[in-house]
């Protein structure tokens, strides 16, 4: 896939996060200067701020299910901040959008250094997600409750 | 070595201290300490005044995020701060 495909396919991975936070009633921004935060996360009434990362990629079809990679750069995953940062690990598959992949950083850190999930590769680390028969994991690890976890962003009544 | 380690996100205004994995799961492990906070952030004004009335502030955060007496730190190898993106080690204390 081309660069300029990849950038393609990131922002529209991005735009979909986007608008699943909106239609959930939590506002959205794009950063200004980047910074590693794709998109800011705003509850309204209170100023409420979560840090999103949106990582984009493209399904490959499998027996029964597919994969797909993702790189996530190791200084990021392994510096806390406040608010902590959230990835969204998106997946476009062969009719659209599949079910997000929503992880902390935290967690995916633990996941990686105690767990040993992904590999590291020239200051990244490398993640494959597979699907198979409805159960998502990544290096062997069940990552199926984090599908379309968005129970930090409760959907709120305007 | 010490066995405990908090990972440090510096940040404009503060800093984010948390512990490692591998320590929040070695303390698990043990069934050591009762955590008050998974992280802490602390602005640079309030370590400041914090540490021109009372000392270093890190022992105090160590004890927040392990829920562990100073004595048991002190029994662990005391602690280390460590800044991972940069690979720094910020500060080790040493057990007595």
């Amino acid at each position: 896939m081309s660069t300029r495909n990849n950038l393609y396919v990131g922002r529209a991975g991005q735009m979909a996060v986007m608008a699943e936070f909106l239609w959930r009633g939590w506002n959205t921004a794009l950063p200004e200067v980047d910074l590693g935060d794709d998109v800011f996360v705003v509850k309204d009434d209170s100023g409420e701020l979560s840090r999103v990362q949106v990582k984009t990629a493209t399904a490959q079809a499998q027996k029964n299910g597919y994969s797909a990679r993702f790189s996530v750069s190791l200084d990021q995953l392994n510096t806390p901040r406040t608010p902590d940062l959230v990835y969204v690990f998106t997946i476009r598959g062969a009719s659209g959008w599949e079910p997000f992949v929503v992880i902390g950083r935290d967690v995916l850190l633990e996941e990686h250094e105690a767990r040993g999930v992904g590999s590291v590769s020239q200051g990244s680390v490398l993640l494959r997600f597979v699907l198979s028969t409805s159960r998502l994991t990544c290096s062997g690890r069940d990552f199926t409750p984090y599908r379309d976890d968005w129970s930090r962003w409760p959907i709120l009544a305007h | 070595m010490p066995e405990i380690i908090v990972d440090v996100g510096r940040q404009m205004d503060g800093a984010t201290f948390r512990l490692s994995p591998k320590t929040r799961l070695m303390l698990a492990a043990r069934n050591l300490g009762k955590p008050f906070a998974t992280s802490v952030f602390v602005t640079t004004d309030t370590k400041e005044a914090f540490e021109r009335k009372h000392g270093s502030m890190l022992t105090h955060i160590v004890m927040m995020l392990t829920g562990l007496t100073e004595d048991q730190i002190a029994e662990l190898g005391g602690f280390r701060f460590v800044a991972p993106a940069e690979r720094e080690v910020l500060f080790e204390s040493h057990a007595a």
